[in-house]
């Protein structure tokens, strides 16, 4: 009996060419604590090509139900979409599809947005839906690379890739390469290949810190590069971070979607 | 005076050849060492913007639009099947497409009807998806979807014709092209450029290249080719695929001219002197020029496109000629004498001028294309006269010194075949002595009807009807042309300079109407098949947050409503708004679909479209571009810079001339008899039903440099013998014994030679090589028929001196 679950695990390790060193660090990156409730200011800055600017004010509020996450955001600028808001159930089952809502202060009204598409932008960003949300480790096969450093900071270099063409389609990604640092378990860089394999997008974890025992990010970038060719750019700045004040649950509803801020 | 000059020189180099061939062949193979090593890196290049100069502004605006919307250009694959809303093929639909994603590469998006973007609300959802998420489990899923497709108006005669059983996969390649990095070396780059944030501006931007479209298509076809089949009838078509199957054909045509060219000249060496050297040693020349200049664009980095294709076979035939008339020369002499230094020295000094002066002439003819607007013509014009050069020069120093490394003994011809020529000859003579009142007047009415007609011939340029009808890629793309309403497209970019310009709702209105005016537009046998822009998405996403209610699918006129519909678009799961706005929503893009027309055709179009879009927005930018602008842009360079090649090889054509026959009067008349065959080729076109493109315009420039070299040795021979008998008649008489015969033969080889592109695979050539060798004929005729006529003319009232 022992020797086939023996068999069959070197079978199934093999088939998945999975490494156990690197999806120790990734279960430890997964279960770090960040926080039951977050709220913070985001501001998103995106650069197109010719290095023209956009900017977009958005309050943030996160927290934890269970193994899901809820979070809404509010729209403060620019004054066109000023009080557009998104809603969002983040499911831990990564077969669940997670729910949207938009309310349009223009229209007045909230629709909901279902997606099982996760590799869409983000608010227009460089950022995906799935780039904001915790993965799901069991789609991925993770190996570590070697041992490197950034800015004076040790860091795993990992490579993760996807289990199936499911999470390829659901991410757009066929292959990443994950920089996590050795000291807190936080995603420092980040290197994804799309599925249009011309396209590789670039995260820089530029700023973080810690508060009440919770390692917050302050800025985060990513590039779009197309070969050399800088595509497109965001720039995420993170402010006025507050871990665990109270949220309640009411906080996390369409009803509170159409209130505004 | 200068003659004997130049002639005495002349002597003195086939002296020099003659005491150190050995150091004027080694020179001459080292020389050609640097050219010959290059010649592995000629390219080829058939693409549409490679018609173009680099430089040319209306390719900036091309690569401008490629930089910020991608590339125009695609492949459609139409499937024709009456099933095509059913689960079969449906999945094998789906398979296909996933195998293409998979394999093909430098994809930048596929789209079918399986992942078309479908916007649309359902009770308090608003969703975008694609059109078949999930593929329907029963028979009333498939009419549902039938019914979406067919009623969209996104997808009509983009993916789905109105009858409903042509569908479409639409693939779109990416523009720029970027090697694949490693993980390594992706890593190293972080530091490098993303946290300076910037990207480094000096490295040059590398637009997918014409190979690798080929490679793209090659690899595009082998993969679709095993889903042919009866419900599932493939065509491939557009323009990637056009420019791919283009490229094919000229390589194969060009190796197939090469060697018919190469037969007919070892054939007619052969025929004419019977020796082995006189057969081996022009072909080493010509060969030698021709990989010279092959080698010389290879280093240049000039590519081989569709109207170079035919320089090689044309290097050969025009260069041949010159050294048929030196050995004919040399080898009189050499059985004559058998005195092999003096033979080299007679004839380097008897026709090393004319051969010079027949050389330059040709390069003249064929270099007043080096100043074209088409990249390609002028490319043609410069080396084909370099080429040309090479050859003289090959021809008046490696030749020679060829001959006189060779061991030969001096042997009696058996002139009896010519004998039969020569009665044929002073028979001929004959007629133009007797009628030249008659050749002079038919001349003028051949000349008069032929300009009648050639003013009706129509201008054109359409490379896709250089493909013969039969032609798998012309079928495919005129099957989508009528009935998807096209393969091609216009891009229209209108910059408004404002941030979010594009969110003012008066803007977009006037974006609709334009939009709506020009799905309707017809001119001649141009149909807009199909209008696409940001107005499709405004209005969509619009009436799918109005209950899917056909009446919201408008513009809204609230600004602030616009910006939030753009905002829940950007995040509801569709990437497609970058290919219609730039993300500052300053500047957004048109495409117009149009079908593969003539570019002739395409002109008022595109004035249309030009005059429509300015005028609806005063205060924008507005550019058009895409390969319809590209191809007009192409005819409208070929017809202009024509003309000017015209002014300028009949000018210095005449100035030569001039030169040559020593005397103004003379040397314009010498015109006469060179453009006459020129025009006549005008009425050949006319009945023939050949276009003027491209090709055939070339023709004008090529048939003057060679025509006249005939009148030139015709001229240069009757003025000596004029002046031994001071009789017009035996004067004409002794001109055809002698360089007659020569005339006949070398104009006969040069058509054959021009003759062989009619062995070739498309139009283009074949109607460019037949007109080339017709003209080259009545050339011949002009100088056996028009050119004594005049001379029975002219040389009674003191006009040869």
């Amino acid at each position: 009996m022992i020797k086939i679950v023996m068999i069959l695990s070197l079978i199934l390790t093999s088939l998945y060419a999975d490494d156990p060193k690197a999806r120790e660090i990734m279960e430890k990156v997964d279960a770090r604590y960040d926080g039951d409730t977050v709220s913070q200011d985001m501001i998103m800055v995106l650069i197109d090509k010719n290095k023209k600017k956009r900017v977009r004010q958005i309050k943030s509020y996160s927290k934890d139900f269970g193994v899901d996450e809820h979070r809404i955001l509010f729209f403060k600028s620019p004054s066109d979409v000023k009080n557009t808001a998104f809603l969002t159930y983040d499911y831990d089952d990564s077969k669940r599809d997670d729910d949207q809502w938009l309310y349009l202060p223009a229209l007045k009204k909230t629709k909901r947005i279902p997606s099982s598409d996760k590799s869409s932008s983000f608010m227009g960003s460089d950022f995906s839906y799935s780039d904001m949300t915790d993965k799901d480790l069991d789609d991925y096969d993770f190996k570590l690379i070697k041992e490197s450093e950034v800015k004076g900071d040790k860091v795993w270099v990992i490579s993760s890739t996807p289990r199936t063409q499911d999470v390829i389609d659901e991410t757009g990604y066929i292959k990443g390469v994950i920089l996590i640092r050795q000291d807190n378990y936080m995603l420092r860089r980040a290197i994804y290949t799309l599925k249009n394999k011309a396209k590789k997008k670039y995260l820089d974890v530029s700023k973080m810190h810690e508060q009440d025992g919770v390692w917050v990010v302050d800025e985060m970038k990513m590039i779009s590069k197309r070969g050399k060719q800088m595509t497109h750019k965001t720039v995420l700045q993170f402010k006025n971070t507050q871990i665990n004040t109270p949220l309640d649950d009411e906080s996390f509803t369409t009803r509170r979607l159409e209130k505004g801020l | 005076m200068y003659h004997r000059t130049v002639e005495k020189k002349l002597e003195g180099v086939g002296e020099f050849i003659y005491y150190h061939p050995k150091k004027i062949i080694l020179f001459i193979v080292l020389l050609m060492f640097l050219p010959l090593s290059q010649i592995y890196f000629l390219k080829m290049d058939t693409s549409n913007e490679g018609f173009l100069h680099k430089s040319s502004p209306i390719l900036k605006d091309y690569y401008e639009f490629k930089d910020q919307f991608g590339r125009d250009e695609r492949a459609i694959i139409s499937i024709t099947s009456d099933k095509i809303f059913t689960k079969d093929f449906l999945t094998k639909l789906k398979t296909m497409q996933d195998e293409i994603e998979a394999n093909v590469p430098y994809i930048d998006d596929v789209t079918s009807l399986i992942n078309v973007r479908n916007t649309h609300g359902e009770g308090d959802s608003l969703i975008v998806d694609d059109l078949v998420e999930t593929m329907p489990s029963d028979e009333e899923g498939f009419l549902k979807l039938k019914q979406t497709a067919l009623q969209s108006k996104l997808y009509k005669n983009l993916l789905i014709n109105e009858k409903g059983n042509i569908t479409t996969v639409v693939i779109e390649t990416v523009a720029i092209v970027s090697k694949n990095k490693s993980d390594e070396e992706a890593l190293a780059e972080f530091d490098d450029e993303v946290l300076a944030g910037v990207t480094k501006k000096d490295e040059p931007v590398v637009y997918l290249s014409d190979e690798q479209n080929t490679e793209f298509v090659k690899a595009l076809r082998a993969t679709v080719a095993k889903y042919d089949g009866v419900d599932f009838k493939l065509n491939i078509a557009g323009s990637t695929a056009v420019v791919d199957a283009l490229k094919q054909s000229m390589q194969h045509d060009m190796q197939k001219f090469m060697k018919i060219t190469f037969l007919i000249i070892i054939v007619f060496l052969f025929v004419m002197f019977r020796r082995m050297s006189a057969v081996v040693y022009p072909v080493i020349v010509v060969l030698f020029s021709l990989l010279a200049t092959l080698g010389l664009m290879a280093s240049f980095g000039i590519a081989f496109k569709l109207p170079t294709q035919i320089l090689p076979s044309l290097l050969l035939a025009v260069s041949v000629g010159a050294t048929v008339h030196m050995l004919s020369i040399f080898f009189d002499e050499f059985n004559a004498s058998g005195d092999k230094k003096e033979a080299i020295k007679h004839t380097l000094g008897h026709s090393g001028l004319a051969i010079m002066m027949t050389g330059i002439t040709t390069a003249v003819g064929i270099g007043s294309f080096a100043g074209s607007g088409v990249a390609p013509i002028s490319d043609m014009g410069t080396f084909a006269s370099i080429g040309v050069l090479i050859s003289l020069v090959l021809t008046l120093t490696l030749l020679p010194a060829l001959l006189v490394v060779t061991k030969m003994k001096p042997r009696k011809l058996d002139t009896h075949s010519y004998s039969k020529f020569d009665d044929m000859m002073s028979h001929f003579a004959e007629f133009p002595i007797k009628h030249y009142k008659s050749v002079i007047g038919v001349s003028v009415v051949l000349i008069a009807l032929s300009l009648f007609f050639g003013s009706k011939i129509e201008l054109s340029h359409n490379p896709l009807n250089w493909f013969p009808e039969t032609d798998e890629n012309r079928v495919a793309t005129e099957l989508l042309d009528k009935k998807l309403k096209g393969t091609v497209t216009v891009e229209v970019v209108i910059d408004t300079y404002e941030e979010n310009g594009w969110y003012k709702p008066e803007r977009l209105k006037k974006l609709d109407e334009v939009t709506e005016e020009l799905s309707h537009y017809e001119h001649g046998d141009y149909k807009v098949g199909k209008v696409i822009s940001l107005i499709d998405v405004v209005k969509e996403t619009n009436r799918a947050l109005h209950e899917n209610k056909e009446s919201a699918y408008s513009v809204p006129s609230d600004y602030a409503l616009i910006a939030q519909e753009m905002l829940l678009f950007e995040n509801s799961g569709s990437d497609d708004l970058e290919d219609l706005v730039d993300s500052q929503f300053s500047k957004t893009r048109v495409t117009i679909k149009l079908p593969w027309l003539d570019a002739i055709k395409s002109a008022p179009v595109l004035q249309h479209i030009r005059e429509v879009f300015t005028e609806a927005f005063p205060n924008a930018s507005v550019k058009e571009t895409g390969v319809v602008v590209l191809l007009n842009e192409t005819l409208g360079e070929s017809v202009k810079s024509s003309v000017t090649s015209y002014i300028i090889a009949y000018s210095a054509i005449a100035v030569l001339m001039i030169f040559i026959l020593g005397g103004v009067r003379l040397g314009l008349l010498s015109m006469i008899p060179n453009l006459a065959p020129i025009i006549m080729g005008l009425l050949i076109m006319y009945f023939m039903g050949i276009p003027l493109d491209m090709f055939t315009l070339l023709i004008g420039s090529i048939a003057i440099g060679l025509a006249v070299d005939d009148t030139i040795h015709f001229l240069h021979n009757y003025r000596r013998y004029y002046k031994n008998t001071q009789d017009e008649k035996e004067a004409i008489r002794k001109t055809f014994l002698t360089t007659g015969k020569a005339m006949v033969i070398t104009s006969i080889v040069l058509s054959l030679g021009f003759f062989s592109y009619t062995q070739g695979y498309m139009y283009s050539t074949f109607n460019f090589g037949f007109l080339t060798g017709s003209v080259i004929l009545v050339a011949l005729l002009a100088d056996l028929l028009l050119v004594p006529a005049l001379m029975m003319v002219v040389t009674k009232r003191g006009w040869i001196k």
